[in-house]
């Protein structure tokens, strides 16, 4: 592993065992996090993205079938035991996950919900954890956080309950946090706090894995993109050069989606998931498509990005 | 695209609702106080503005499907606001709804085809079998579904998709107007432009006003004649070009990204500017209620608008 990587993932292969047929969901996916980086996962629905992030945790159901391996700080997650897991989830891996509202236990108050990892992660006690968590509710702008401690999560609004899912997930200082879709369904004034606050996390020092399809808050937060289409990673690469110069066909049509960029949508629709998927996974959308596209390809080094098109250079001619 | 000389398809004039909850209902809620909104034939209206700003309340008075606490209702110009049941049938075929969460739209124990057709059926509209079959698969081309999703549930299909069934659905009675309340503010960036370029295509084709719902503006901007920023139930500025030159100062608060606190909507604001808490430009004359003035183009209600020379 190298040194100032903290978390290497090496041919992860996620499936799911349907009647008859075999998704897989994440396919063959080598990816590294750099330590301190904020690293934005994009795609759209159905891309992997979420079971990416769920197999680093280990919280995907017993039902799929994992291979290859995800090292964290020299240790392969995939081969701990569940106690040893348990203290890395939580405590020095966090995860937000897509719904606030689905997240919190809504019969619980939210200054016991925040104060949680730390009781279970430190050895503080309940009183201890809970004045820690008044101040994490104040850093988070829910404010008087002694009254909003009190409250129930029914009492809170959506950017309140993303913000006081921050708050929790942050509480034990993880080294990496993982977020799944932030700014979904949160009005573009919300939005401001959440890039807000991801950017101060950043500056704390913590790894951030964000699974998100808004570009916008992407180009806010992220160091560098990892573009994901059907279970595999297309381009890795910086989020100026993402915006500027995308490599992959699929990453210039995402780019040309966005409404400053002329609102042109890429033609077409994903391929099932479930059918047996052969050479580029793009193909039958892409207008540069050839011969050579039916056979397998792998994620290139094309500077000091990486890219899975052997016809990256006429991109711009796609679409 | 000025719409100047063009008729308005619906207005809504001095439009207010007051919800009320609690204990003899006490607790009141100021959703949309004092509006006055014109959209007209052909045009498309981006209402813009943070949750619980009022927009959809706002979107729903218009379609009748909430009933203002205050105003009048013109659609064509003829006054809506107290037709009830039976009357409005003729005007429920002509405005049409297109939801936020389509999934939640449709009934999970029916085939699209049932769901797709159930307007003709309420509005006595139906044909013979063959008749209907017809105009089933048209929806369905023009919208860009394979004609075999008809025979789908809704769980079979993708957010996209479904939302392309919820416009069919939509266009099925040939509306004139048509509420669009996020309609793609779930949707992944490539299948957001798709239904936006599907709806402004059928809008061109069919000379349909939409009522855009959004709380992008970049989004807004691009696909709207003219932005309508709701502020604490309050249009408070609306006009073209918005989002390059703001006038209004919370309108240059949400371009510019500046974080202000949201307004307390239990409190009604008759007397006073409802931005004065937050306005960086407030003097002691914003301590009364600016009227709608138009200013460079705009209307807006500021005694103080920024104006660009």
């Amino acid at each position: 592993m190298k040194m100032n990587n903290i978390i290497e993932i090496s041919d992860l292969t996620v499936s799911f065992k349907g009647e008859g047929y075999l998704l897989t969901a994440v396919d063959n996916l080598s990816l590294s996090v750099i330590h301190g980086e904020t690293l934005a996962i994009i795609g759209e629905s159905g891309s992997g993205k979420s079971v990416l992030g769920l197999a680093i945790l280990r919280l995907l159901p017993d039902t799929a079938a994992i291979s290859g391996s995800i090292i964290f700080q020299t240790q392969d997650i995939l081969t701990l035991s569940e106690g040893m897991m348990e203290k890395i989830r939580g405590g020095k891996i966090a995860w937000i996950p897509q719904n606030p509202k689905l997240g919190f236990n809504p019969s619980m108050k939210i200054w016991k919900q925040v104060s949680e990892p730390i009781v279970l992660h430190t050895d503080s006690s309940w009183s201890e954890a809970k004045k820690q968590a008044i101040r994490l509710l104040r850093q988070y702008s829910i404010v008087p956080p002694e009254k909003w401690a009190e409250e129930y999560p029914v009492a809170y609004s959506g950017g309140m309950l993303q913000r006081a899912m921050l708050a929790m997930g942050t509480s034990t200082i993880p080294s990496v946090l993982i977020a799944d879709e932030p700014t979904k369904g949160i009005d573009a004034i919300n939005k401001k706090d959440v890039i807000e606050m991801f950017n101060t996390q950043k500056e704390r020092g913590i790894t951030q894995i964000i699974i998100t399809h808004d570009l916008d808050f992407a180009s806010e937060v992220a160091d560098r993109i990892a573009v994901m289409y059907c279970g595999q990673i297309v381009e890795l690469t910086s989020v100026e050069r993402f915006f500027t110069t995308p490599l992959h066909p699929y990453s210039v049509g995402l780019v040309n989606s966005l409404p400053q960029r002329g609102l042109s949508p890429i033609p077409g629709t994903s391929p099932a998931m479930h059918e047996k998927q052969a050479g580029c996974r793009f193909k039958s959308r892409c207008s540069l498509c050839s011969r050579i596209c039916s056979e397998e390809i792998p994620l290139f080094p094309v500077g000091y990005d990486n890219v899975r098109c052997i016809q990256y250079h006429n991109r711009n001619r796609a679409w | 695209m000025t719409m100047s000389g063009v008729s308005s398809i619906i207005t809504g004039t001095g439009l207010g609702k007051t919800y009320q909850s609690g204990f003899f209902s006490h607790q009141k809620t100021f959703a949309v106080q004092d509006v006055d909104i014109e959209i007209k034939t052909g045009e498309t209206y981006a209402l813009v503005g943070e949750s619980g700003s009022g927009k959809t309340t706002l979107g729903k008075i218009l379609l009748k499907l909430i009933s203002p606490t205050s105003g009048r209702i013109f659609y064509h110009n003829e006054d809506i606001t107290d037709l009830q049941g039976p009357e409005l049938i003729p005007i429920r075929r002509k405005m049409q709804i297109i939801p936020q969460h389509p999934e939640d739209a449709f009934n999970p124990r029916w085939r699209l085809s049932r769901s797709i057709m159930e307007p003709f059926l309420i509005h006595g509209q139906a044909r013979e079998n063959g008749g209907l079959k017809n105009v089933l698969l048209e929806l369905l081309a023009e919208t860009g579904l394979n004609p075999d999703y008809a025979e789908r549930y809704p769980h079979q299909l993708s957010g996209g998709e479904l939302q392309r069934a919820a416009i069919a659905r939509a266009l099925a009675l040939k509306p004139d107007f048509i509420l669009c309340d996020e309609p793609t503010s779930m949707l992944d960036v490539s299948v957001q432009a798709a239904i936006i370029q599907l709806l402004l295509s059928l809008q061109k084709r069919s000379t349909i006003s939409l009522l855009f719902i959004t709380h992008d503006l970049k989004l807004a901007d691009h696909i709207a004649d003219r932005v309508g920023v709701m502020y604490n139930g309050h249009i408070i500025e609306e006009g073209s070009g918005i989002l390059k030159s703001p006038m209004h100062p919370y309108s240059q608060s949400i371009v510019r990204g500046h974080k202000h606190q949201r307004p307390d909507q239990s409190i009604p604001s008759h007397e006073s500017c409802p931005f004065v808490l937050q306005c960086p430009n407030k003097t002691e004359k914003c301590q009364t209620i600016p009227s709608v003035t138009d200013c460079s183009g705009r209307k807006i209600r500021c005694h103080h608008p920024f104006k660009y020379d």
